[in-house]
């Protein structure tokens, strides 16, 4: 690429340009002779030379370059002594600019033609800074701890919380401790030392409520060497309406009943004892007999169990009804198959399946239970989400109809895992199927967030997505915080908070009361090292050399003056001397 | 001058004495005064000298110095008494003119020196431990060890004692009230005859309805001291500033103390653990008896046993229960007895070896009859007894009548033997026979066919068995039809049976009769006849069964002997005769169980499968089995203590209602698991009572709370989730393509 030359005296141009030729004209009138010998083209070229270099002299050219000479460094936290001193060997006159958080460096970089980045580089609201100067983050940033995270934010009472992790550069023999709010550990895993190591940490909180667990990280003495809070909002249980029809009274109908009763869910059975003849149970609900099935009926209820049986005598209008209530509300349904639901058509049973040979099956979280199975398989295709696996076939699954659910399971007599005592994996069978399957609890409003953690005088992004036409969203110190809206759909806005108290902070939409969000504040010392790392990964995004802003700047640098004047000199001189050495 | 030499000695003896008292006391004095200076007690002094002084006089034994020793010591320690000294003690005239002399020259020398003579004691090392003890004692006093010492002993004190601390910190005196004297009187159940208990533990470990009286003494005035058990508070009563308590013990639980001071400074103790301890239930062990005896009906029907019983306080009664049983089935008859014990049962002891003989016959048993017994006892708890029953103990005398085959006895399953059915068998054989008549020689045709017929001989006699006939031995009966050969001696059909052919294959029947049953079977259908006169004629079955059964074995007769006659075909349709018959009598049999079984009420048949449901009525059952969340409180108070602990603010009146619910659901472990729960309990009892604590201490509860609440079961759960427009239109438009 060839860079356009610029003047710095660009208004003389012309007039300079004039003269130069004028005094070109000059000097040749002056060397003409009637016979034009070699000599004189020399002379002429040489004289041209000689003017132009005049001309440039006086035009002071200067040319666009990335010269080495206005380099500087500017050195972030983290940054490591011998890079600084190797930068300064490549390149002597390397400035050094230090970091500072939010503070201006527009003066430091003024007169600076290309940057290097050392550390863990700027925190990105500091990037515009550097929009006017070429930048480039040096890699070779060796971070320490914690460098990555995740853990399921949506937490409910007796869920398992899975921390995961990875840990760089840790002490050989340190322990990183799961903590209770109070301080006693949970989990914990020795560390290896390695450069980077991943860790999985488990619990199940016990008890609902706004807790601060810690991961604490102790040494092999015990003694703690640093403490990172892990700010949890545990929400409690709410309890299921269920509905179980029956075509005759079944052992596993009274078994999940009993079970699901006996934890507080309001059940509510009907089993047919003969023509039109209803055995009805309600569980820890009140009485509501009905006979047919009516979307307003329906809408009390988040599952309802069925088999095939019933299932397939369903009137019309009741299947109707069911089926708008399972896309509309979002009604799950459970259907306890029997050996003519497999014959279905698609269309009525929703599912597709293959005979199979296999009639007994265990389960991949328990390793001793053994079911008895139905002699077919799933059929694979798009739309059948799994619950359960094992040996790569689908024991239960479910499809999405809309809103709602429908699912069922190929294993037959789950309640003989109670009588063989496994009580617990019925317990976990059942209660992962009715979760995947239940009504969900649809909320207004959604929300994201968009930082990891919540800083004390830290920028905290959050997305909201809600029906809510023109949401205002409020602090807990009832402040209203601007939205902005996203392009592409309406129902997201984006926004930003500057939280000040360090603590459980709370951020509600106005209006309505079921829509807030509670956030953790903390100290800008907590998670240090993983606030680092994920600075040091969005500053190599931004600034790893390609970026646009490379080419933005133009900066003139003029061409030394010394080259013309050694062109007119030793043109001058060649023109004075000529003459005398080769005219004798 | 005679007896002055005696007396020389024996007042050396008395001096050096003297001495060894002295050295004694002084190696008694050093101990006694550095324990002094230790302990700053005199008593203890004292009791260290005696102690040191008794020790070493046991073993010096001053008085035990005799007159010989002193004399044998002078003669070693002073040479000038020329060993003569002995001399002294012997009486005058017992010696002769020259050791007289002697004595009289000994008697001279020993007045002038015997004050030289030094006595053998340790006075110079009695000082040494003095000087010794006593320089211990100064440098105790001065590095003030006694103190240190003091205090150590005080501590181990002072852990019995209750400790108060004031709830509120800000109205403390800088001396606060302290208890002199703590007594706790435990008054055990008057059965358990145990004394009553007094200690200054507060502790309680008792038997339910133990009287419990607490007595507490104050250094100073107090508005008013109770006792809190669980939430409710019981205030002592005040007498002469003593204050006391008396309750019943009756559920376990922990309680603490709280008194009110003069200025309105409110303290409370630790929590104290006040534990039932149940009186257990006597223990039986049978000694000497199987679980289940059996007699036969000449034996010496005698059950002797030994019973120990032990209880932890005692044993008030102990008898037998017995029930005899007579008859079986339907009639079966109980008899209910209790019996006591041959050896007299002492009340109240806690282990006892009681001896019992159960004579059968003196219960009026009968063979057959069945006695069934356990052992009872009771011990001494008052007011409501605790009673416990051995296992049940079984003995029978075996009835000499029952232990036979009986048609009657084939109630629902089939007991009968197999050679009911061996009649099918011989008929399958012999049409088989018959079918291969043409394929087989002559002579293996008459074979198999005399075999069959000695089959059908077996099986007629079988029935005879049942018929009550007498066994007839085979080789007797059998009649030698077979011509061309002679029969053998011993057994003529050797070699057309195999030796499991005999009618005694299992050794069912003795063999022992064979000479008695000839003569009683002289005429072979003596037992056919139907002779009413015989009293033998009683059998088992009824008349027209027992005729049936002889119908049977006639035609089993005429069926052996076409049989044996090489007519098989002939034989047949006697058979079948006989295989009705016989048919027809288990039939019979079976129809007898029916009639004696369950006779279900008529059914009217227009009622039947008419399908009328119009009685069938739909059912509604209405229930709440929903368990209530375990341990709510103590959930409730961790979150509440994170918040505190997070914001750091005041614990309110609420607060306080809600720890100590959390308190009352914790107690419930903490019995189970003290060590656990219990300083757990004791913390939630000061921030519930306390206005001002510690985010420390709020922390060390909640961790303590956490711990305490189980583990939660898998549970299904509504998940949330957010309904929007376009995840609607994706779904719809997903569907449709699908």
């Amino acid at each position: 690429m060839i860079n356009p030359i610029d003047f710095l005296n660009q208004e003389y141009f012309w007039p300079l340009v004039f003269c130069g030729f004028l005094l070109w004209g000059l000097f040749i009138w002056k060397e003409w002779s009637p016979v034009l010998k070699l000599r004189f083209y020399v002379n002429a070229l040489i004289g041209l030379l000689v003017v132009g270099s005049v001309i440039m002299i006086a035009l002071r050219p200067a040319i666009q370059n990335n010269s080495s000479s206005n380099l500087a460094m500017l050195l972030t936290r983290g940054y490591e002594q011998n890079q600084v001193d190797s930068l300064k060997e490549v390149h002597k006159n390397i400035k050094i600019i230090p970091y500072k958080i939010n503070q201006p460096i527009a003066n430091a970089i003024d007169s600076v033609g290309a940057l290097y980045i050392l550390g863990e580089g700027l925190l990105p609201f500091d990037f515009w800074q550097l929009d006017e100067v070429p930048a480039q983050i040096i890699k070779g940033y060796t971070p320490y701890g914690i460098t990555k995270l995740s853990v399921n934010e949506d937490l409910i009472v007796g869920d398992d919380l899975v921390v995961r992790g990875s840990y760089s550069n840790g002490h050989k023999g340190s322990r990183l401790v799961l903590s209770n709010p109070s301080g006693g550990g949970i989990d914990s895993i020795v560390l290896n030392g390695l450069v980077k190591e991943n860790f999985k940490l488990t619990m199940n909180p016990k008890v609902a409520g706004k807790f601060k667990y810690t991961l604490v990280e102790k040494d092999s003495l015990g003694t703690i060497i640093s403490s990172e809070p892990l700010p949890l909002n545990i929400e409690g249980r709410n309890s299921l309406k269920v509905l179980m029809i029956n075509n005759f009274p079944t052992f596993e109908t009274k078994y999940l009943k009993n079970y699901l009763a006996e934890l507080g869910h309001e059940v509510t059975i009907r089993s047919q004892l003969t023509k039109n003849k209803y055995k009805y149970e309600y569980f820890n609900t009140e009485k509501q007999p009905f006979y047919s099935f009516t979307e307003k009926q329906l809408e009390d209820y988040d599952l309802l169990f069925i088999d095939s049986e019933s299932y397939v005598d369903l009137s019309r209008n009741s299947l109707s009804a069911l089926r708008n209530s399972i896309r509309n509300s979002g009604l799950g349904l459970f259907i306890q198959p029997e050996a003519s639901f497999f014959k279905l058509t698609k269309e009525r049973s929703g599912f597709s399946f293959v005979p199979s040979k296999t009639v007994k099956s265990g389960l991949e979280f328990s390793s001793n239970a053994v079911l008895e199975k139905h002699p077919y398989d799933f059929k694979e295709e798009h739309g059948l989400e799994k619950i359960y696996e094992y040996n790569n076939n689908t024991l239960a699954a479910y499809r999405r109809m809309e809103n709602g659910r429908l699912g069922t399971t190929l294993l037959q007599n789950t309640y003989q895992l109670l009588l063989k005592g496994f009580k617990e994996t019925y317990e976990q069978f059942w209660s992962e199927i009715i979760s995947d399957l239940a009504k969900r609890n649809y909320l207004q409003t959604e929300w994201i967030k968009s930082s990891r953690f919540a800083h004390q005088d830290r920028p905290f992004h959050f997305k909201i997505k809600t029906a809510i036409d023109n949401p205002t969203i409020l602090n807990a110190e009832g402040m209203q915080i601007a939205l902005q809206q996203d392009v592409d759909i309406k129902s997201n806005w984006n926004g930003t908070t500057f939280p000040t108290k360090v603590g459980w902070n709370q951020l509600h939409v106005k209006n309505d009361s079921l829509s807030k969000y509670d956030y953790y504040v903390m100290d800008t010392l907590n998670w240090k090292s993983l606030m680092a790392f994920s600075t040091f990964e969005e500053n190599q995004r931004h600034f790893d050399g390609t970026y646009e802003n490379q080419d933005k700047v133009k900066f003139l640098v003029p061409i030394n003056q010394f080259w013309f004047y050694l062109i007119f000199i030793v043109g001058m001189g060649y023109l004075w001397l000529e003459p005398k050495l080769l005219s004798k | 001058m005679i007896d002055s030499g005696k007396q020389l000695v024996v007042s050396y003896r008395k001096r050096w004495q003297l001495m060894e008292i002295f050295s004694i006391f002084l190696f008694a004095l050093g101990p006694a005064i550095l324990s002094y200076t230790l302990k700053s007690d005199f008593k203890i002094g004292l009791f260290a000298f005696l102690g040191v002084a008794i020790v070493i006089g046991l073993f010096r034994r001053p008085w035990r110095l005799t007159l010989e020793k002193v004399c044998s010591y002078i003669d070693q320690k002073f040479v000038g008494v020329e060993h003569s000294t002995g001399l002294l003690l012997l009486p005058m005239d017992e010696l002769s003119n020259l050791a007289i002399l002697q004595r009289y020259k000994i008697i001279t020398i020993l007045k002038e020196n015997i004050h030289t003579i030094k006595s053998e004691t340790n006075i110079k090392k009695g000082i040494a431990t003095l000087l010794f003890f006593t320089f211990l004692s100064i440098i105790s006093y001065q590095f003030s060890i006694n103190e240190f010492l003091e205090n150590s002993t005080n501590t181990a004190k002072k852990q019995e004692l209750v400790i108060f601390q004031p709830l509120d910190s800000s109205k403390v005196k800088p001396r606060q009230p302290v208890i002199k004297s703590q007594k706790l009187t435990i008054y055990h159940p008057a059965y358990t005859k145990l004394a009553k208990t007094v200690t200054s533990n507060m502790n309680i470990k008792a038997l339910e309805g133990s009287k419990l009286v607490w007595e507490v003494q104050f250094d100073t005035i107090l508005q008013g001291v109770s006792i809190e058990i669980l939430e409710k508070s019981y205030p002592m009563v005040e007498e002469d500033n003593e204050y006391s308590k008396k309750m019943f013990l009756q559920e376990t639980g922990f309680y603490n103390f709280k008194f009110k001071d003069t200025d309105e400074a409110t303290y409370i103790s630790d929590l104290y653990v006040m534990e039932i301890v149940n009186d257990e239930s006597p223990l039986i062990e049978i000694q000497g008896l199987k679980q289940f005896t059996s007699f036969d009906f000449s034996q010496n029907k005698v059950l002797n046993f030994k019973v120990e019983l032990s209880d932890d306080y005692g044993v008030d009664d102990s008898y037998i229960i017995a029930t005899v049983t007579k008859g079986e089935g339907e009639s079966v008859k109980f008899r209910e007895e209790r019996l006591t014990f041959d050896d007299k049962l002492s009340s109240g002891r806690k282990n006892q070896v009681l001896s019992k003989k159960i004579d059968l016959d003196q219960m009026k048993m009968e063979p057959g009859d069945e006695l069934y017994f356990y052992v009872v006892a009771i011990d001494t708890k008052r007011p409501k007894v605790n009673t416990s029953r051995s296992e049940t103990y079984f003995a029978v005398i075996k009835d000499t009548l029952t232990n036979q085959f009986a048609v009657a006895g084939t109630m629902g399953a089939d007991l009968m033997p197999d050679y009911f059915r061996s009649q099918r068998q011989l008929i399958i054989d012999t049409e088989k026979l018959i079918a291969d008549q043409n394929k087989i020689t002559k002579e293996k045709f008459n074979f198999t066919s005399n075999e069959l017929g000695f089959d059908q001989k077996a099986l007629r006699l079988k029935y005879g068995e049942f018929m009550g006939d007498e066994v007839v031995e085979s080789n007797k009966t059998t009649e030698e039809v077979n011509g061309g050969e002679t029969a053998s001696d011993s057994d003529p059909l050797k070699n057309y049976t195999h030796d499991h052919d005999g009618a005694n294959e299992h050794n069912l029947v003795d063999d022992d009769h064979s000479e008695q049953d000839d003569k009683k079977s002289k005429d072979p259908l003596e037992s056919y006849l139907h002779n009413h006169d015989d009293p033998e004629e009683s059998t088992l079955f009824t008349a027209s069964l027992k005729s049936m059964l002889r119908q049977a074995m006639a035609e089993m007769w005429d069926a052996e002997l076409f049989l044996r006659l090489y007519t098989p075909e002939k034989s047949l349709p006697f058979q079948y005769r006989a295989l009705k018959l016989i048919q027809e009598i288990k039939n019979s049999a079976r129809i007898y169980v029916h009639r004696i079984g369950f006779d279900p009420p008529p059914i009217k048949e227009d009622k039947r499968l008419s399908g009328a449901i119009d009685k069938v009525s739909s059912y509604n059952k209405l229930e709440r089995i929903g368990q209530p969340e375990e341990f709510p409180f103590i959930k409730k108070s961790v979150e509440r203590l994170e918040r505190l602990i997070a914001s750091g603010s005041i614990i309110k009146l609420e607060d306080r209602d809600l720890f100590v619910k959390a308190g009352n659901e914790l107690a419930s472990l903490a019995i189970q698991e003290p060590g656990k729960h219990l300083n757990t309990l004791q913390q939630l009892k000061w921030i519930s009572e306390r206005p001002e604590t510690s985010s420390l201490q709020l922390k060390e509860v909640q961790k303590g709370l956490l711990a305490a609440v189980p583990n939660l079961k898998p549970e299904p759960k509504i998940t949330k989730a957010y309904h929007s427009e376009i995840n609607t239109l994706l779904l719809k438009e997903l569907e449709l393509n699908d």
